[in-house]
């Protein structure tokens, strides 16, 4: 059946609006994909042409801290401070960065700070320094790092004096951790 | 006069295909370019992905010839929930080979179970399954067992104890328990983790004890031995009841290392101890 010409002009250009609605529509979606993929941090600096060439963005710069050791002088203490998701809110707390720890860990009184319950917790062992041995229980910790909430694993220590330490498995894993000598700061990225 | 949607139709009815194609072709190579430049800020693998696959970690174990007998000090904590990491600390016990072995309440465990091996300690965890017992190492045909139990316990388990610190004095800890249901004594072991120095135990009201101290490798053992006024068993259905009060030195850590609950019949009635409360 034959449509009337003023139907059939009307079509055509229902068609023509269309093409290039679902253009537009591919156009965005593409572009969604990729600001979802990119993982920009609105709060710090947003990934432009010239971080091409850095291949990443800003997350946290903090200042170095030193102690001066009686025995060595003074050296750069690899500490930052981070909110920390706990039942009241965000709290900062002081971390040590340590790369030499397989896991971030907190001593177990954190636990019940963040509403952690350590009986229902894996048991573990962690090692310390000299090779002795101290119980602690698996469990994940919420922080923010620049205006970013990660979950990372963390282990609560039964050790009640033991330090808070950022490890390698979530932080060292997902993020770029440099010492820069000559602005004396640690700058915490992550790849765009 | 045209009303405004018709002057829209017809506007996209006269706008030819090779504009509609040309504007279609721009978009595309618009959103190309940020795809490309996503492309372009990955990272780029230069290792084989073979070298990213997780490995399962290994028994960390090398076999120390034992001068002597093994002997079993402590099965560090004495209790624990299936998954758990568990310590025996010993001496003489040589290694995980063909030859050694540890049970739990006369079950061998798997090479699964275990983590870690040495001449000093033996590291595992507690197994899907594992019922409470003792804890016998065997090395090289020679047996031992650690003189105390070892308590599998879950969410369950009704009895608890607590050495919980006086919030005005952080030397200074009660002692309490809850579920005791038909015990009517309790052995403990207090140890001295780290420190030196004197703990001082005292009895809670209608709470009758014996002190023994011993030196093991692993630190100073305080063993006590409790009864009581029956009317405590009832009272701590419900709430923790105190049953010691322990001093220690400023510079010391003290811990429970071992708690039996006994009844009448000679049974033992299962104690885990919460995480926090472990030691002070």
């Amino acid at each position: 059946m034959a449509l009337s010409a003023e139907k059939q002009w009307k079509l055509t250009a229902v068609f023509k609006f269309l093409s290039l609605f679902l253009s537009l529509i591919v156009a965005a979606m593409v572009l969604m994909w990729f600001r979802q993929n990119r993982m920009i941090d609105t709060n710090e600096s947003k990934a432009g042409f010239a971080k091409l060439l850095t291949q990443e963005e800003v997350r946290l710069t903090v200042p170095y801290k030193q102690t001066v050791y009686k025995h060595f002088g003074s050296a750069i203490n690899p500490q930052v401070e981070l909110p920390v998701k706990t039942i009241t809110g965000y709290k900062n707390w002081e971390f040590l960065i340590d790369s030499g720890a397989v896991v971030s860990a907190l001593p177990k009184t954190a636990a019940t700070d963040m509403g952690a319950d350590l009986t229902s917790l894996p048991r573990i062992t962690i090692e310390g320094f000299a090779g002795q041995r101290t119980f602690a229980y698996q469990g994940e910790m919420v922080i923010k790092v620049g205006s970013s909430e990660v979950v990372i694993p963390v282990v609560f220590s039964e050790n009640p004096y033991a330090n808070n330490i950022l490890g390698r498995i979530g932080f060292f894993d997902n993020f770029n951790i440099t010492f820069d000598v000559d602005q004396k700061t640690i700058t915490i990225s992550k790849r765009g | 006069m045209p009303n405004a949607s018709t002057r829209t139709l017809k506007w996209f009815y006269k706008l030819s295909w090779k504009k509609i194609l040309g504007f279609n072709a721009f978009v595309m190579l618009v959103a190309s370019f940020w795809l490309a430049r996503q492309l372009a800020l990955s990272p780029t693998r230069t290792q084989s992905k073979a070298a990213l696959l997780p490995r399962p970690q290994e028994i960390t174990s090398q076999f120390e010839t034992p001068t002597g007998p093994p002997q079993v000090y402590l099965v560090d904590h004495f209790f624990g929930k299936v998954g758990d990491a568990v310590l025996i600390h010993g001496k003489n016990l040589g290694g995980a080979s063909d030859n050694t072995w540890v049970a739990l309440a006369g079950k061998r465990l798997t090479e699964a179970d275990l983590v870690a091996w040495t001449g000093s300690f033996i590291e595992f965890r507690v197994p899907q399954g594992a019922t409470s017992g003792p804890v016998t190492v065997n090395v090289l045909g020679q047996e031992t067992a650690w003189e105390g139990v070892f308590f599998v316990i879950d969410e369950t388990t009704p009895g608890q104890l607590r050495l919980v610190a006086d919030e005005t004095n952080p030397n200074k800890a009660v002692l309490s328990v809850k579920g005791l249901a038909d015990g009517n004594s309790l052995l403990l072991w207090f140890l001295v983790v780290s420190g030196e120095g004197e703990v001082t135990i005292a009895p809670a009201p209608g709470v009758n004890f014996s002190q023994v101290e011993k030196n093991l490798p692993v630190g100073k053992i305080y063993e006590v031995n409790l009864t009581w006024n029956q009317s405590l068993n009832q009272a701590s259905v419900v709430n923790f009841v105190p049953l010691l009060t322990v001093t220690r030195g400023a510079e010391m850590s003290v811990g429970v290392a071992r708690a039996e609950l006994t009844n009448a019949n000679g049974a033992l009635i299962p104690l885990g101890v919460h995480p926090l409360y472990v030691s002070f």
